[in-house]
């Protein structure tokens, strides 16, 4: 029932819903249970457009083989997109648990969710490790050779174990957090969440675990993250490109990382609000909360970049000027403009007003800015290193931009259609909210009179 | 002798707190109950005593065993096929400390997840003595014990207002 004391409160209690916990199971279990026509339409768009995906995948390993790397670039941007975007989205979902925001509780689970796509992207990341080059024949790197003991590079075994640890954390942490819904369907329906709940029956030591599990898990996760994407920045982009030796780039990747993983939940916040049917329990004050980050992580990807910039802009070697050509203002110029723009000057100049980050739909479209903006910055950071074939430790020359043919466009729209249908269809079995997270956030939350006005009082027993 | 259960089923966290008061006054230990609810109550809510765990050793075992493998296989592999990169030393501590963080992270993962299982104590083949409106919003207190004790706890539940109680014998064990 909406509370029905309306004047001169804020919008916290404007918005406070009292529901029972039986309320709650039915809202989360059956009404976003059911499948509307939208969400088969969905379904079935990006479940297409994925199988495209695998057939421009075909045409490209019928026409380029594994041995021409210039071919893979869009690929490998692809693959990239994912793993900073939607696979850094369960971040989100701990860093505002150990925030212990109360706003949080509609939006943990939608992060979380996230966790799932990192499935696709650790099948998808199996080609890049026979794309990055062996370690011999000149090319400066960091590692030791494992070729004794793997068909590819070294450098892919260790990115390869990395991103695997980082799945399981994540599909671990997405399980833990659902196990109570689990249980809570299974007394409900039955069917699989007998399974799925393993037995569950919310003692008191069970939920205790299951707290401090999430955070152990959460800080693990965030912590494999960027590892990662450390990994990334340097096997699949750095160290291909002779006279590029930038401390800065893996933190600037991992702050790449973290601006698109809000970016990513609040975009999807923002459909599940209008098209999920989570109205009633997303509301400003979550795309108000996550735009403050939001607009700090853009600020910080500026101040890095600009770092990354000032040095070899000021060094002004040939070596120096060459990587800035191949990255900034050379061929990729373009790109480098939009992502940019996209990426910082939209989101600075939006986000620096309130009336801004005080609404839904103004995050929103910034947030789709970030993920337009991020696909530039891939493309800017990977296809142009995918294309050098010099080793040592300076370029002679920048080669021309590489422009995506039809093969690439089908696996870029195919792979990121992809990560959307596996989240669509997770959220089936998977409740989108967290409904002991909701009913948790009932039990300590009242709203009391407070001189004249009518204040939300939140118990935070931790 | 055999413990025997039974659940209390309350609606409200006052009355699961006055039946634990009377469960103690009865003569139950605090290893005798266990508090059932769909929804984590703050610890000490029903004046219970809060559960000794021991989760943290977990990942830090698994880390130590995630370190110690991954030093093995990069010291393994630099001193088994010596290959000298760009004048490093053969054993050459900064890129084997990556492979040591993935490893320890992995073990620490895995042993994280095996430790909130097994203090969860889970998986459970069933879910005992249990009732599914326990997740509607009832608060369930499960007592094992002998079965002559069974009068006793079954009258301190009632006596708190007990919703409901049920037995092993009257729920067949399940739910």
């Amino acid at each position: 029932m909406r509370n029905q004391h309306q004047n001169g409160t804020n919008h916290q209690v404007r918005h406070y819903q009292a529901l029972s916990p039986a309320q709650i199971n039915r809202f989360g279990l059956v009404e976003l249970g059911s499948s509307g026509p939208l969400y088969r339409f969905c379904v079935r768009l990006f479940g297409i457009l994925a199988l495209l995906g695998i057939v421009g995948f075909m045409m490209r390993v019928a026409s380029s083989g594994f041995s021409d790397r210039a071919a893979w670039g869009y690929y490998v941007a692809t693959v990239v997109f994912i793993f900073v975007t939607f696979q850094a989205a369960p971040t989100v979902a701990f860093a505002i648990r150990a925030a212990k925001g109360h706003w949080r509780r509609p939006v943990s689970r939608i992060a979380e969710l996230f966790a799932v796509v990192g499935v696709l992207n650790l099948i998808l990341l199996l080609p890049v490790l026979f794309l990055i080059p062996p370690i011999t024949g000149g090319r400066k790197t960091f590692w030791f050779e494992l070729h004794w003991l793997l068909p590819f590079s070294a450098p892919g075994f260790f990115l390869f174990f990395g991103m695997l640890a980082l799945v399981v954390c994540g599909l671990c942490l997405l399980y833990l957090s659902a196990l109570p819904d689990f249980a809570a369907a299974r007394d409900a329906k039955g069917g699989i969440y007998t399974g799925l709940a393993r037995g569950w029956v919310g003692s008191q030591r069970q939920w205790k675990m299951l707290k401090s599990g999430l955070n152990l898990l959460g800080a693990f996760y965030l912590m494999t993250f960027v590892l990662v994407t450390t990994l990334f920045a340097w096997d699949v982009s750095e160290t291909l490109v002779p006279g590029w030796k930038d401390a800065i780039y893996p933190a600037f990747h991992s702050i790449t990382g973290l601006q698109g993983a809000i970016a990513s939940t609040i975009l999807a916040l923002g459909i599940a609000r209008k098209f999920g049917g989570l109205k009633n329990h997303l509301h400003m004050e979550q795309f108000w909360g996550l735009s403050k980050p939001l607009l700090a992580t853009s600020l910080l990807w500026f101040y890095m970049g600009w770092s990354t910039f000032l040095t070899y802009w000021y060094g002004r070697t040939l070596a120096e000027q060459h990587v800035l050509q191949l990255l900034m203002f050379g061929p990729y110029f373009t790109v480098f403009v939009m992502s940019f723009l996209l990426k910082f000057l939209i989101p600075l100049l939006f986000l620096i007003w309130n009336r801004v980050r005080m609404s839904i739909m103004g995050p929103v479209l910034i947030a789709l800015s970030i993920l337009t903006g991020d696909i530039f910055e891939m493309v800017r950071l990977y296809v142009g290193p995918f294309t050098i074939t010099e080793v040592g430790h300076e370029m002679t020359h920048v080669p021309a931009a590489h422009l995506p043919d039809f093969a690439d466009i089908l696996i870029i729209a195919g792979a990121i259609s992809g990560a959307i249908f596996i989240y669509l269809v997770s959220s089936k079995i998977i409740p989108r909210i967290s409904l002991w997270d909701m009913k948790e956030g009932m039990l300590l939350t009242r709203v009391q009179s407070f001189h004249r006005a009518e204040v939300l009082v939140i118990g935070k027993p931790e | 002798m055999v413990d025997k259960s039974i659940l209390g089923l309350f609606k409200d966290p006052d009355s699961t707190a006055d039946a634990v008061d009377s469960l103690r006054k009865a003569g139950f230990g605090n290893h005798t109950f266990d508090i059932l609810s769909g929804v984590p109550y703050p610890e000490g809510t029903f004046g219970e005593h809060g559960p000794g765990h021991k989760l943290f050793v977990f990942p830090l075992i698994g880390a130590i065993c995630g370190f110690s493998v991954a030093l093995l296989l990069t010291l393994g592999t630099q001193v088994s096929f010596p290959m000298v990169q760009g004048g490093k030393p053969l054993i050459a501590i900064p890129p084997m400390m990556v492979i040591m963080y993935e490893g320890t992270m992995l073990g620490a993962i895995l042993f994280t997840v095996l430790g909130v299982l097994f203090e969860s104590r889970l998986p459970r083949p069933g879910v005992g003595l249990y009732d599914t409106r326990i997740t509607e919003g009832f608060i369930g207190l499960l007592v094992s014990c002998p079965e002559e004790k069974i009068g006793a706890a079954e009258q301190a539940l009632r006596g708190a207002g007990a919703e409901d109680i049920k037995t092993e014998s009257a729920s067949g064990g399940g739910r």
